[in-house]
């Protein structure tokens, strides 16, 4: 028979578990989530925090061209390009992981770290 | 003695509840070594998805390729097979190699199959909108006739003996833009299993060709672009073992002005982006070269008559996507597609 120490000694260790649990998962979500890798023509030009406070302008000054890279808010966005198209201008801010924003023409690449859960469900998208 | 083991037992149990939850936590590994390279070449991000080991240069070796397939069928360079073919328009033949001479001679029978809905003559108005460069604007209504009258690819004359091609008028210009993805596609797999590689998807710009079947047998799953999105997101997913998928789209390259968007797909018949209600179509079929110029050509002729275009040749199925947010889909799309997001209204008409 268990006694009732036992059960407290049990319940304690699961809660511990529990909490050891929490904290690795929430560590892994916030950690590896809410980074932001800025590419140059394949190149990783740098990594920024996506919950940092205020506002974080990038600048992607290259021999393509300009870019102006801003998170805010938990989400980011291109602010400025001197392309001619204005794609990723247009591109709406984005926040989740595995989402991205790209200038062809300066060859910029923004992401958002982490697999999106969506693009999991596919091999490959035509656009 | 008895209490202690109790406590060991439980302390046991304790780092199990911990040692699964860790081990939950990270993620299952790769069932086979998928490798993916980008690089940016027509003007487009080109992926290239393969499995197994594969030696890098089998990667470098085909983006060396695909650059000198794009230095010869490129219209935006200095000098190109293509710019030389249009700097002769009204002068003389030029001789072409053999690939870009295949890649006309497919566009030239596309074009007559969709009554010039896809014409590769239509340079001068794809340089006048210039649509995606600096340039980008709403010309004239007399600049765009004028530029009109220079499109038509029945000036366009290709000898089959020795290769070349002759545009009868000064001014006519060839731009390979809708098809030579497509080619180069092809081309790519070709390659690739020159090389013993037998699956695996090749992505330029968009246009997806799927190579056999995934490690386990099964098909790929390709999603189908929302073409009210700009982020990647899909309206449903297609499943293919040997198919390419090529979507056309008003939300690919466009500007907009005084509230309207052009978009970059014009009808050579209005000399404006076509305007028929459609958002995008997507060509289901055997090469990416077919694909590449159906998507184009059914886009500007509107669900009707490709519909009609599609149920005429073998083995090509379309998907259209309204800017309504209705979907419509040839009998073969169907069986293969799966709809993802509901906000769009599958339909068996217009």
């Amino acid at each position: 028979m268990m006694k009732r120490n036992d059960w407290l000694l049990m319940g304690a260790v699961l809660l511990a578990a529990a909490l050891w649990w929490g904290f690795t998962e929430w560590q892994s979500r916030a950690g590896a989530a809410t980074q932001v890798l800025v590419w140059q023509d394949r190149q990783l030009i740098g990594t920024y925090p996506l919950n940092s406070p205020g506002t974080l302008d990038i600048p992607a000054d290259t021999d393509s061209g300009h870019n102006l890279i801003r998170i805010e808010n938990g989400t980011v966005r291109m602010v400025e390009a001197d392309c001619p198209d204005q794609v990723c201008v247009h591109t709406q801010a984005i926040r989740g992981p595995g989402q991205s924003i790209v200038c062809l023409p300066n060859r910029i690449m923004v992401e958002v770290a982490g697999d999106n859960p969506e693009e999991v469900q596919i091999d490959d998208l035509s656009q | 003695m008895k209490h202690k083991f109790r406590i060991i037992a439980l302390l046991c149990l304790g780092l199990l509840a911990v040692g699964c939850s860790s081990s939950g936590a990270t993620k299952a590994a790769e069932p086979a070594a998928m490798k993916e390279e980008t690089d940016y070449i027509f003007g487009t991000l080109v992926s290239l998805k393969l499995y197994g080991p594969v030696d890098a240069a089998v990667y470098s070796g085909i983006f060396e390729d695909l650059r000198d397939v794009e230095n010869r069928m490129t219209v935006k360079g200095i000098s190109s097979e293509l710019i030389a073919v249009n700097a002769a328009a009204g002068k003389n033949p030029v001789k072409v190699s053999d690939d870009t001479y295949r890649v006309l001679e497919a566009a030239e029978k596309y074009a007559g199959l969709s009554d010039g809905a896809f014409d590769i003559t239509v340079y001068p108005l794809v340089a006048l909108w210039g649509v995606g460069t600096d340039a980008a604007r709403v010309p004239t209504p007399e600049e765009i006739e004028a530029a009109k009258a220079l499109v038509g690819y029945q000036d366009l004359v290709l000898d089959p003996d020795v290769h070349t091609a002759f545009l009868k008028r000064p001014g006519m210009g060839l731009d390979l833009g809708g098809i030579a993805k497509g080619y180069a596609a092809d081309r790519t797999a070709e390659k690739l299993k020159g090389q013993g590689i037998e699956r695996g998807i090749v992505n330029l710009g968009g246009n997806v060709l799927a190579m056999g079947t995934k490690p386990d047998g099964s098909p790929w799953r390709i999603g189908i672009q929302n073409p009210m999105s700009d982020r990647g997101e899909y309206i449903g997913i297609v499943e293919a073992t040997n198919k390419t998928v090529v979507t056309s789209g008003i939300y690919e390259r466009y500007f907009e002005k005084d509230g309207v968007r052009y978009h970059h797909i014009l009808d050579p018949k209005t000399g404006y982006p076509a305007d028929n209600g459609l958002a995008g179509v997507s060509i289901l079929t055997d090469t990416s070269m077919d694909a590449d110029a159906l998507s184009t050509a059914c886009f500007v002729l509107g669900p009707e008559k490709a519909m009609a275009m599609a149920n005429s040749l073998e083995g090509v199925d379309v998907l259209f996507i309204t800017k309504d947010k209705r979907v419509l889909m040839t009998e073969g799309f169907k069986s293969v597609f799966t709809q993802t997001d509901d906000s769009f209204t599958v339909v068996d008409g217009l």
